[in-house]
């Protein structure tokens, strides 16, 4: 039922509009010295940034003067420029305004605009143009010069794909963009932009395929983009948290990944990206839980295999989630459900332990999450110690020491490994706590405590909405048609249809036949 | 507001004492148990009392990486006696560190001695209404021994006595069918049948290595070797008789609990072996005069398994011949236990009465007092019918081409 009011809430609105404010004052000074004066005040004498005043024309002087930021603007760039401005300035009289004839005479090249406000000016020195500022002018020019250092496009660490493009996003946001449009190159393809962040001015851009999309989720993405007021944006991550729809559940809401054809793919099943300046993580909503088990191999690699993976890792899932604390609520509880033989034997095992089983579950998982994160935050160069020390101590020595059983090890380790099958790192984290709250329960009730845990986080998960759309969209609500593309991937010629809840506008994703050799009367 | 952030308050105080509260009452960690695997009961030191016996596993010896530990013994063997079994079993604390814990038991052993004299009834309600004890545990006879001493038995496959009495009874049952495990929940449905009597596996102690074959490190108790015998009869809850190997499965065959046995039939003066693949026993029940009577019809469906003598299998007479001998062989076995059961037990341990209570409501009404003596008077008429399906590997017999000496 909320869903559907919360649909009819956003279809209220009319277009919502997605730009900056403020941006079309005008209130350039015309003096030059006075522009001058008042742009080193703001600036308070900043060393990066480079003010350089020079004479326009031969006969007539004009006084003029460059503004940019040093580092930020390419210098080769502002030289080639300079040069062509400084050479072919006419001397006659212009019977049109310098700006207007300097960039429809002189600079019909590259990224020139005019502009007439000062924040604007302000914010494009410092975004990396170069301002032309010429005296008894109304505006300033401004030419796109932006040429900072940037890393290379290079294959995205923390999303491994066996087959796939090996390409990842980078912090430049116009690259990141790109990479996207070089996929899906077609007007329908739409990119808006806007900056956020009182002192940042970090570009945020949302992109989505006109059509596909579902207009209300684009506008209430954008109303909730517009509604952000913060001094700044350094990673995608400020934005997730400022937009997402529950901040205090433990699933997220809003998906975010470094590569390319994945956003590609989901922005061509109806979904949004926002691209943010400065970081390769790009988010994308809404989410379904279906997402966070989907991996770029199981769309390139054979469909059966695909398939098989994909249900591997669903499973994977459940064991790195329930798996300790099956083991504690079994043995501790319910001994009556193990086979006789592997009881005595974990019994066996059990012997002379000091600690119950829970607080030896509790310690093995608080060491490996330890092992883990310190390896996460080791220098790459002494990592190699982490792996050493967290062999010996979760491996032979623990066991060695008699302090925890080999069989609560060989479930700690189960569990670590599990955890890395999830494609979407934050499924894998939630399912890190998740565990933890498991843990308690099934070391206090028993396997009760366990299904009562697990009980509240379906009623939780099915409660869940990501910008208006279920969390568990088309597991519940259920959808047969959907049911091919989440616990299992099935050939391509048939999914005939987009994921319905996400893309209600068009539905038809292809009209391919299957695959066969030339009939006889073809 | 402030309303709500109580209720929420109140939720969560809840919650949270629903975790500590029951102060994981049930916990037990596995280290604090020692299971117990088997449970017998044996005459006790005096008339009035019972000794119960357990089967204890020590699991750091019995999880061994060669199943059995040289140093220490995989299980032990505890007695405590009492005038109840529940009292007896509370008596175990002063033998044992560790809480017993009932939840593996593989199988419940009687005394025959007990079961003969006193019988079993006191015996099994606690075992029934224990909620640790499953109620499809098998219950088995000792024939002649203590439970003590059958326990206490090294077996020399596997690592704990109980669980090898257990397969024991399965394997017999599976592969001979001159058995069948019965298990506590079939014994209190059938004391409790009007009509029915029940009927137990006995298993017995037998020396099979003789010392000297014995190395020194091992202990002379392991020289016996636990044999499946046949059937205990019940009349009510006392043993009245045995059925040995032979006639237990005949019982079998009666009461349509055969898996695979082999039937050895005489044919030209040979002895050929029909290896018995399934066996199907429909029991038809009917009145006339006022008399009941039974039909057994008996479908078992065979294999050769040994064919000896000049014998050519591939004729169909010869097959036809076979399944001719099979059909004579079983009747005649199966009418030898039907007589000894009627006339010298004259207990209904083929379950007849039920028969005739499902198949004829109405005249099992007039029947059922009497039913006793009716039962030793009962009509039964056997029929049996063979088919053999395969013979093996080989058509003829070699014998058939061997130099004729």
């Amino acid at each position: 039922m909320k869903f559907w009011k919360k649909k009819k809430m956003m279809g209220t609105n009319e277009k919502v509009p997605f730009e900056n404010k403020n941006e079309h004052l005008y209130n350039l000074p015309t003096d030059i010295n006075q522009y001058l004066h008042e742009l080193n005040k703001e600036f308070g004498n900043s060393a990066d940034i480079v003010i350089r005043r020079f004479e326009l024309g031969s006969d007539k002087q004009i006084s003029a003067a460059l503004v940019y930021t040093d580092g930020l603007a390419n210098n080769k760039e502002i030289s080639d420029f300079f040069k062509v401005l400084l050479k072919d300035f006419p001397q006659k009289n212009i019977t049109v305004s310098i700006n207007k004839y300097i960039q429809d005479h002189l600079l019909i090249f590259g990224d020139v605009k005019e502009v007439h406000s000062k924040t604007e000016v302000y914010n494009e020195i410092l975004r990396g143009s170069v301002a032309i500022i010429i005296a008894e002018e109304s505006t300033t020019l401004i030419v796109g010069t932006k040429g900072w250092e940037s890393r290379a496009i290079a294959e995205p660490e923390n999303e491994m794909t066996i087959r796939g493009p090996r390409e990842g996003f980078n912090e430049n946001i116009r690259t990141n963009t790109a990479l996207v449009r070089r996929k899906i190159p077609s007007t329908k393809l739409r990119y808006e932009q806007k900056y956020i962040g009182t002192l940042t001015e970090t570009a945020v851009g949302i992109m989505y395929i006109k059509g596909i999309v579902n207009p209300k989720i684009v506008e209430e993405v954008k109303r909730r983009l517009n509604r952000i007021e913060i001094d700044s944006i350094l990673e995608s991550g400020y934005i997730e948290e400022l937009i997402q729809d529950s901040t205090f559940s433990l699933f997220p809401t809003v998906y975010n990944t470094e590569r390319p054809d994945k956003v590609a793919s989901e922005l061509l099943q109806g979904k949004v990206a926002i691209f943010v300046d400065g970081t390769p993580f790009v988010l994308i909503v809404p989410v379904s839980i279906a997402m966070y088990f989907q991996a770029g191999d199981d769309y390139y690699l054979r469909f059966p295999i695909g398939s098989f993976l994909r249900i591997l890792r669903i499973a994977t899932f459940f064991i790195a989630t329930t798996l300790p604390s099956f083991y504690v609520a079994v043995t501790t509880y319910h001994r009556e459900l193990i086979p006789t033989t592997l009881l005595v034997r974990l019994a066996a095992q059990r012997e002379g332990i000091p600690f119950p089983a829970i607080i030896e579950a509790f310690l093995m998982e608080i060491t490996f999450e330890i092992l883990r994160e310190a390896g996460l935050r080791m220098p790459k160069s002494i990592g190699q110690a982490v792996s050493i020390v967290g062999a010996l101590v979760l491996g032979t020595a623990a066991v060695d020491a008699g302090i925890v059983s080999a069989a609560m090890v060989i479930i700690v380790a189960m569990t670590a490994i599990s955890n890395f099958t999830t494609p979407g790192y934050d499924m894998a984290i939630a399912s890190r706590i998740i565990r933890f709250i498991l843990l308690v329960l099934a070391g206090t009730l028993g396997l009760f405590g366990m299904l009562f845990g697990l009980i509240l986080f379906v009623i939780h998960l099915s409660s869940l909405r990501s910008f208006g759309i279920p969390y568990l969209a088309g597991i519940a609500p259920m959808n047969l048609s959907d049911q091919k593309d989440i616990f299992v991937r099935v050939p391509w010629f048939w999914m005939k249809r987009r994921p319905y809840l996400f893309s209600q506008k068009d539905q038809v994703r292809e009209e391919s036949t299957s695959p066969h050799p030339p009939k006889k009367n073809e | 507001m402030k309303v709500k952030f109580l209720k929420l308050l109140m939720i969560i105080s809840s919650l949270t004492s629903l975790i500590f509260l029951p102060g994981c009452w049930d916990r037990t960690e596995l280290n604090e148990l020692s299971i117990v695997t088997g449970l017998g009961v044996d005459p006790g030191p005096t008339e009035s009392e019972i000794t119960v016996v357990y089967q204890i596993v020590n699991p750091s010896a019995a999880s061994g990486t060669q199943g059995v530990s040289s140093t220490m013994t995989p299980f032990m063997t505890l007695h405590t006696s009492g005038k109840t079994i529940y009292a007896a079993i509370r008596k175990s604390s002063r033998e044992v560190s560790r809480k017993l814990y009932f939840g593996h038991l593989q199988v419940i052993l009687i005394n025959s001695e007990l079961a003969e004299k006193s019988g079993i009834k006191d015996l099994l309600d606690m075992m029934y209404r224990d909620p640790e004890i499953r109620e499809d545990i098998p219950v088995a006879i000792t024939k002649g021994q203590k439970v003590d001493h059958v326990l206490s038995n090294q077996s020399i496959l596997e690592s704990n006595n109980a669980l090898s009495i257990l397969k024991h009874l399965d394997n017999t049952y599976e592969t001979e069918s001159c058995s069948r495990p019965v298990e506590l929940r079939e014994i209190i449905n059938t004391l409790t049948s009007p009509s029915a009597e029940v009927v137990l596996p006995y298993i017995a102690l037998s020396p099979y290595i003789s010392k000297s074959q014995l190395s020194e490190t091992q202990d002379s108790s392991q020289a016996s070797v636990i044999k499946a015998g046949g059937f205990a009869i019940f009349n009510n809850d006392k043993i009245v008789g045995y059925l040995e190997i032979k006639d237990a499965r005949a019982l079998n065959f009666i009461t349509d609990h055969i898996e695979k046995t082999v039937i050895v039939v005489p044919y030209k003066a040979n002895k050929q072996s029909i290896d018995l693949i399934s066996s199907k026993t429909k029991r038809k029940a009917s009145i006339k005069y006022g008399k009941p009577r039974i039909d057994l019809e008996i479908e078992i469906q065979a294999n050769v398994g040994e064919a000896n003598g000049p014998i050519d299998l591939t004729k169909v007479s010869t097959l036809a011949d076979l399944e001719k001998a099979t059909n004579r062989t079983v009747k005649k076995e199966v009418e030898d236990v039907l007589g000894k059961i009627q006339k010298e037990f004259k207990v209904d341990a083929f379950r007849f009465g039920e028969v005739i209570e499902r198949q004829h409501p109405k005249d099992w009404k007039t029947l059922k007092d009497n039913w006793e003596k009716e039962f030793v008077d009962l009509e039964v008429h056997v029929n049996v019918n063979t088919k053999i399906n395969d013979i093996g590997m080989k058509n003829k017999s070699f014998q058939l081409e061997m130099k004729k000496k």
